[in-house]
């Protein structure tokens, strides 16, 4: 029965393809109307769920309705949330503790973002809704939203799944200018019963040269240095040192130095093998005065076709523990190293050694380096003084934390805006989406600018 | 209500510019200092501080044990501001001898199984160095290393132990970082030291010689290596796949029936998931002819029975599981870590 049906109808449908095309349509129809009411019912049943039960529970809401003067301080874990509760204001601060480190929006579905507790604990808090339909920037429920996760290195990711959740499921906000990043300090000084914060590494070095500075008075080749200039190159030397320490992570710090404080050093040396051999010879020498007998340098010149000139490839032995440095084309050429080329010349301007820094009472030091003094100038900055460099804000009293971070009055923050939003976009995709390879050529190419590495 | 607000300083920042510095603060920071082991004693930081901390307390091999809570306090309090519950959870890793092939830490108390079951609460299980983790410290105190500051600049810590064993290379290290990863297989120790006393006499030793002496890694669970080519591969190049199967034996049952008996399982497969991942097979028909199966481990050793349907040919079931399960698995992708330090493998 079923086969000759099959058959006869077969026939039937192929000889009348306006009734075969009809039927279909009516079947296709009714499939998308199927999908549609599905569409709808997820939509109400979302939307309810989001909607139950009002403002999430850990959070403290303010007693402000107008959003306009409202803001929200979004922290990271409960630590923080106690402190940030207890030092707001509350008629219009109010603060919203997430726990843990969100979703990545730009990896996840939409659907799948929906079923993360922290995101919609999000969303309820700020009221606008969320999806293209949905969302309602109106009702959003706070004019400054801001972001106030831990100084430490969890806190950046953090900030940066936020940034990441508001730029694409949220630009609005952005456009608005609602968003903000809050500023806590990074370091407390305390003498005796004065204590002062300081926001970032900057600030902390200006205060401990300022410091130090106003005990000592110092000298290149019996000349009285300016103070301004030598705080300025100081600093200067501080992030040069740092860039310095990235780099001697995988080479001799000692022979980079070299190599960039010596203007011989160019592309042109790589071309003489003669003169580089000198400069490495000179090089060795060096290094057995400073360092003794103990610490072994071998070096070898190797061809490099391409760039027609020869690449240097040298080991440093100390406490029996090979290091090997490749100096090459590429390196002589790269922009980190004309930066570190450029720092260095511009501590020249300070002046011939000896170096000397005299305190006030007449005591004397001598230095031979530049970068001795600038140690020693640190450590008389920092006698006396009690530091600690806050880790996450639940270190922080809540006094302390409304004083430096909460309050309009004194507080810094910084606004999120879009300059270029096709620069932008790509930057969301290379650092948070699903492609390895971009990713890691971010990482490769800006190693060295790394601001403020913590392990 | 009127909320009279003065501002002081709201400063216009760029989203690009605070994604990126964000970012590079993090990625960089778990790669230098998290993630990834450092080549030289095979350490994460948080290991290496673990190691340094119980150092400290002379919680030694030939001393008494101590209570778990105060190293991990220890450790959090001096080195390691993070939290307690990570800390404590890598030092059990440290002290399981079927996680690590030469535990670095001893364990009394409950340490957990390779069933998954968690270990006992950190008040109650106790820790000491274990003896070979000696070897991993010998020395330190002879100006061998160099030392940093630690994190409030109150106290020094060591930048690299000074081991004498090469750790990397015999307890084998995993991570993931960001942009990169790695994955070490543990290797026989007396294999290992056979292999450096040959580079020692000539460091010209081709990695086929070494292969002749170090054939393979040596796993803490046992079982066997399925295929050569891909572990040559890892010893040449630096990438490729391992593949670990189940040791299993067959046993005449009652009534000619044949079982099947599983002793060892590749590394970090947890037994009591593979044990419900194959009655699941079972009862979905996707593998046929095992009428029960049971975990009959006990003090002696691990044992898991499969009993066949009689008439079964225990070959092809055999095939069926190790096709279908986790008794056979990629195990170890390797990309060998940060010689170096540099972000690049």
């Amino acid at each position: 029965m079923e086969n000759l049906v099959n058959e006869r109808l077969t026939i039937y449908l192929e000889e009348n393809p306006t009734v075969a095309k009809q039927i279909c349509l009516k079947a296709i129809e009714g499939a998308r109307a199927r999908m549609a009411a599905k569409k709808a019912r997820d939509l109400t049943r979302r939307k309810s769920a989001l909607d139950v039960g009002g403002l999430p529970g850990k959070m403290a809401d303010c007693q402000e309705k107008d959003p306009a003067l409202c803001e929200v301080f979004i922290v990271e874990g409960d630590s923080a949330g106690g402190s940030a509760k207890q030092g707001r204001e509350r008629k219009n601060q109010a603060v919203l503790p997430l726990k843990g480190k969100i979703l990545n929006v730009e990896k996840a579905r939409f659907d799948r973002m929906l079923q993360f507790e922290e995101i919609r604990t999000l969303i309820t808090a700020l009221g606008t809704g969320i999806g293209s339909k949905d969302f309602d920037i109106s009702k959003i429920r706070y004019h400054r939203i801001v972001i106030m996760t831990d100084a430490d290195v969890d806190g950046a990711h953090i900030r940066t799944l936020l940034l990441t959740f508001f730029y694409r499921q949220m630009p609005e906000v952005i456009d608005k200018g609602y968003l903000y990043i809050a500023q806590p300090p990074l370091f407390k000084v305390k003498k005796g019963k004065t204590e002062k914060y300081l926001q970032n590494e900057s600030m902390y070095e200006d205060f401990i040269l300022d410091r130090a500075l106003e005990e000592l008075e110092l000298k290149a080749n019996k000349k009285k240095i300016d103070v301004d200039a030598a705080k300025n190159i100081f600093k200067k030397m501080s992030q040069y040192e740092n860039l310095l320490a990235i780099a001697s992570k995988r080479a001799d710090a000692s022979l980079i130095r070299y190599v960039i404080d010596n203007e011989e050093w160019s592309i042109d040396l790589l071309k003489d093998q003669k003169k580089l051999t000198a400069s490495l010879k000179a090089y060795e020498k060096q290094l057995k005065t400073d360092e003794g007998e103990n610490t072994k340098f071998s070096f070898e010149l190797k061809e490099d076709e391409e760039h027609d000139c020869s690449s240097v490839e040298t080991v440093t032995t100390r406490r029996n523990i090979r290091q090997i440095t490749r100096i090459s084309y590429d390196f002589l050429s790269s922009p980190q190293f004309e930066e570190l080329r450029k720092i260095s010349q511009s501590f020249l301007k300070l002046g011939e050694p000896p170096y000397e820094a005299i305190r006030e009472k007449g005591d004397k030091k001598e230095f031979s380096k530049l970068e001795e003094m600038r140690k020693h100038v640190l450590t008389v900055g920092e006698t006396g003084l009690t530091i600690q460099r806050y880790k996450g804000l639940g270190e922080m009293n809540p006094e302390q934390l409304w004083e430096t971070t909460m309050d309009p009055t004194k507080r810094s923050l910084l606004q999120v805006q879009v300059e270029d939003a096709v620069e932008a976009d790509s930057v969301f995709s290379t650092l948070m989406g699903d492609q390895v390879k971009p990713r890691r050529e971010f990482i490769e190419a800006n190693a060295l600018s790394v601001k403020n590495l913590d392990v | 209500m009127e909320v009279e607000v003065v501002e002081k300083q709201i400063v216009p920042v760029t989203i690009e510019s605070q994604m990126r510095e964000a970012y590079l603060e993090y990625a960089m920071s778990v790669i230098i200092g998290r993630a990834l082991p450092d080549a030289r004693d095979g350490l994460k930081p948080v290991h290496r501080r673990i190691l340094y901390a119980m150092y400290d307390l002379g919680n030694f091999h030939d001393k008494a044990f101590k209570k778990s809570a105060r190293v991990a306090g220890d450790v959090i309090g001096k080195y390691h501001p993070h939290g307690e519950r990570a800390v404590y959870d890598t030092m059990v890793r440290m002290a399981q001898d079927f996680s690590l092939r030469y535990p670095l830490i001893d364990g009394q108390g409950n340490f957990g199984s390779v069933d998954g079951d968690p270990a006992a609460a950190m008040r109650y299980t106790e820790v000491r160095l274990a003896k070979i983790t000696s070897e991993v410290l010998a020395d330190l105190d002879k100006d061998t290393v160099s030392f940093s500051p630690n994190y409030d600049n109150s106290l020094k810590e060591p930048d690299v132990l000074p081991s004498r064993i090469p750790n990397l290379l015999v307890n084998g290290s995993a991570g993931i970082a960001v942009g990169m990863a790695t994955n070490v297989p543990p290797h026989n120790l007396s294999e290992i030291i056979e292999g450096v006393k040959l580079l020692l006499k000539n460091k010209d030793t081709s990695i086929d010689d070494l292969i002749k002496i170090i054939p393979g890694p040596d796993f803490p669970t046992g079982a066997f290596i399925y295929g050569r080519s891909g572990m040559r591969e890892i010893y040449r190049t630096g990438k490729g796949v391992i593949r670990l199967r189940a040791k299993a034996e067959i046993e005449e049952g009652k009534k000619d029936k044949e079982q099947i008996i599983v002793t060892e399982i590749p590394f970090q497969v947890n037994k009591a998931r593979l044990i419900e991942h194959v009655a699941h097979l079972v009862r979905d028909k996707k593998i046929d002819g095992i009428t029960d199966l049971r975990d009959e481990s006990d003090r002696k050793g691990m044992r898991i029975v499969f009993e066949l349907r009689k008439g079964e040919d225990s070959r092809v079931i055999l095939n069926q599981l190790y096709k279908n399960t986790r008794c056979k698995l990629p195990s170890a992708s390797a990309c060998w870590p940060w010689i170096t330090n540099s972000p690049s493998c």
